[in-house]
C-alpha cells in the first residue's frame, strides 16, 4: 500500500514537473511520465495496485492535458495489462529490454490515442505529426531505464516484505 | 464463492476500470464542435494542485530564461535603440497621416462610440503550465472563478487571439489553445474580407478554410476574426497566410497560416472578462455560471 501511495505521488510530481518544463523546452523532448509512471507501476506493484495507479495516472493526465477525462485513464490500464503480459517473456529489469518495450509501448499508446480521438472527437491525424511522435518514443525509451530504476529505488526503501526484515546473527554463540 | 471471487478479483478490477473510463469518455465529450469539455469536482481539484506547484516549479527556469534574455537584450540593445527610433517616427508620421484622414472624414466619434460599446474588462493572467501531450494543446492560467475567470472567455494577447477557458476552478483555469485540432474560430481576410474557418491542425499550425472566389486570398494576408459565432470578438488578429493550396475539385479551399501568436513563449495573456451568450448556454449548468439567476438575466439583457 505504501509502495502504490509512492509510486503513485513520485508520478504526480513527475507530471507537475514535467508540465512546469514544458514552458522552456519543446514537449517532444519531454518523457510522457504518465506513461513512464504506468510502466513503474507494472514493474514494482502487484496487478491490482499497479492497474490502480495506471488509471490514477492516465486521469491526472487527462486533466492536465485537456484530452476528454477517461482517454488517457483507458490507454494507462490497457498499457498495464500489456506490460504485464509481457514481463513474463521478456527481462524488463534490464536497461535495454525496458528502453526498446516502453519506445513500442509509446508508439502503441499513439496510435491508440489517435484512434480514440477519431472516434470521440471526429479528429483527423496529420502525417507531419508522425516525426514528433518517433522523436518522442525515442525520449520515453531513453528515459524509461531510469524511470525504472527509481521506481525500483522507492520499491526496495519501502519494502514490506517479510524477506526484507532485518535479523540480528548472534556470532557470538558457539558453533555446534 | 469466495475463492471464485478473490479468482476473478483481477479481470473484474481491469474490466471495470475499463468500462470507468469510457463512462467518463461518453460524459466529457463536448457539448458542440469547438467547445471543450464540462467541468468537474475531479479536474477541479487536480487543477487547484496543479497550478500553484507547477507555478513554483517553473518560476527558477523563468529566472533564468528572463535573466538571459535581458543579458542578450542589454548587447543589442544599442542597435535595437536605433531601429526603434526610426520605426517610432515612421509610425508616428503614419499616425498622424491617418488620424487626418480619419477626423476629415468625420469618423474619428464614430470609431470612439463603436469602441466604447465592444469594451470588455481585459484580465491579466500568468500562464503557469504548458501542457505536456504533444496532441493536445492547452495551457494552464493562475486565475480562476475568483476572478470572474469562467469557461468560454477568449483568451488574447498582445500579439492576437490565443484560445478560449476551457475549464476553471477557484483559482485557476485551463486555456484550450487555437493550436488545439479542437478549436475554430470564424475569420475573414482583412484585405478582401473574404470569410472561412481558421482551425487549428494539432501540429503548431494553422489552417485556414475558405470557399474561393477569384482571387481573394493571397500569401501574406492578414486573417482576423470575424465576430461570427458571437464566441470571438471580431477584429482580433488570427496569423498571416502562408501557403494556399488549390486544388480545383474541390469546393472548399484550404490555406496554411503562420499564427500571430507565438504560442511556445506564452507567459502574460489576457482573459475577455465576457462571454457569449452562446457560450453561456453552453455552459449553463457547469457551475461556473454566477449563482444568482438574476444576474444571469441581467447580462443576458444587456446584451
Amino acid at each position: 500500500m505504501k509502495k502504490a501511495a509512492a509510486v503513485l505521488v513520485a508520478g504526480l510530481l513527475g507530471l507537475i514537473a514535467v508540465g512546469a518544463l514544458a514552458g522552456s523546452v519543446p514537449v517532444r523532448f519531454l518523457p510522457d511520465l504518465s506513461l513512464l509512471g504506468t510502466v513503474a507501476a507494472g514493474l514494482v506493484l502487484g496487478p491490482a495496485a499497479g492497474l490502480l495507479v495506471a488509471a490514477s495516472l492516465g486521469l491526472t493526465a487527462d486533466v492536465m492535458t485537456g484530452t476528454l477525462v477517461g482517454q488517457q485513464a483507458m490507454l494507462r490500464v490497457l498499457e498495464l495489462a500489456v506490460l504485464r503480459g509481457f514481463a513474463s517473456q521478456l527481462d524488463l529489469r534490464r536497461g535495454i529490454p525496458l528502453g526498446v518495450f516502453v519506445a513500442a509501448l509509446s508508439l502503441a499508446d499513439a496510435g491508440l490515442l489517435v484512434l480514440q480521438s477519431r472516434f470521440f472527437l471526429g479528429l483527423s491525424f496529420h502525417w507531419s505529426e508522425v516525426g514528433g511522435v518517433l522523436l518522442r518514443a525515442g525520449v520515453n525509451g531513453l528515459a524509461a531505464p531510469l524511470i525504472g530504476g527509481v521506481a525500483r529505488w522507492i520499491a526496495d526503501a519501502l519494502d514490506e516484505s517479510e524477506a526484507r526484515r532485518e535479523m540480528r546473527l548472534d556470532t557470538k554463540r558457539p558453533v555446534l | 464463492m469466495g475463492d471464485f471471487l478473490r479468482r476473478i478479483r483481477l479481470p473484474l478490477l481491469f474490466a471495470g476500470l475499463l468500462l470507468l473510463t469510457l463512462v467518463l469518455m461518453l460524459a466529457d465529450r463536448p457539448v458542440a464542435p469547438g467547445v471543450a469539455e464540462r467541468d468537474g469536482w475531479l479536474p477541479d481539484v487536480l487543477l487547484e494542485i496543479a497550478a500553484p506547484v507547477q507555478k513554483a516549479l517553473a518560476a527558477p527556469s523563468d529566472w533564468l530564461g528572463e535573466a538571459f534574455s535581458r543579458y542578450v537584450a542589454l548587447v543589442d540593445l544599442h542597435v535595437e535603440n536605433e531601429e526603434l527610433r526610426e520605426r517610432t517616427a515612421r509610425l508616428e508620421e503614419e499616425n498622424l497621416q491617418f488620424r487626418e484622414a480619419l477626423v476629415a472624414g468625420g469618423q474619428l466619434q464614430r470609431i470612439a462610440r463603436m469602441r466604447e460599446g465592444f469594451e470588455v474588462p481585459l484580465l491579466p493572467v500568468q500562464v503557469v503550465g504548458q501542457d505536456v501531450s504533444s496532441w493536445f494543446h492547452a495551457v494552464l492560467l493562475d486565475r480562476g472563478r475568483r476572478d470572474q475567470v469562467l469557461s468560454g472567455m477568449p483568451v488574447v494577447s498582445d500579439l492576437g487571439l490565443v484560445g478560449v477557458v476551457s475549464a476553471t476552478t477557484r483559482s485557476a483555469a485551463r486555456a484550450m489553445l487555437l493550436l488545439d485540432r479542437r478549436s475554430a474560430a470564424d475569420a475573414i481576410v482583412q484585405r478582401s474580407r473574404a470569410r472561412g474557418i481558421v482551425r487549428g491542425t494539432g501540429t503548431g499550425a494553422l489552417e485556414f478554410v475558405f470557399q474561393v472566389r477569384g482571387d481573394d486570398v493571397q500569401r501574406g494576408d492578414v486573417l482576423i476574426t470575424s465576430g461570427v459565432g458571437g464566441v470571438y470578438p471580431k477584429g482580433l488578429r488570427l496569423g498571416s497566410v502562408l501557403e494556399v493550396r488549390t486544388e480545383r475539385s474541390e469546393l472548399l479551399h484550404t490555406a496554411s497560416v503562420a499564427p500571430a501568436v507565438d504560442f511556445g513563449r506564452l507567459e502574460q495573456v489576457f482573459v475577455l472578462l465576457q462571454r457569449a451568450p452562446t457560450m453561456d448556454l453552453l455552459y449553463a449548468g457547469d457551475g461556473d455560471l454566477p449563482d444568482d439567476a438574476d444576474e444571469v438575466e441581467a447580462q443576458a439583457s444587456t446584451r
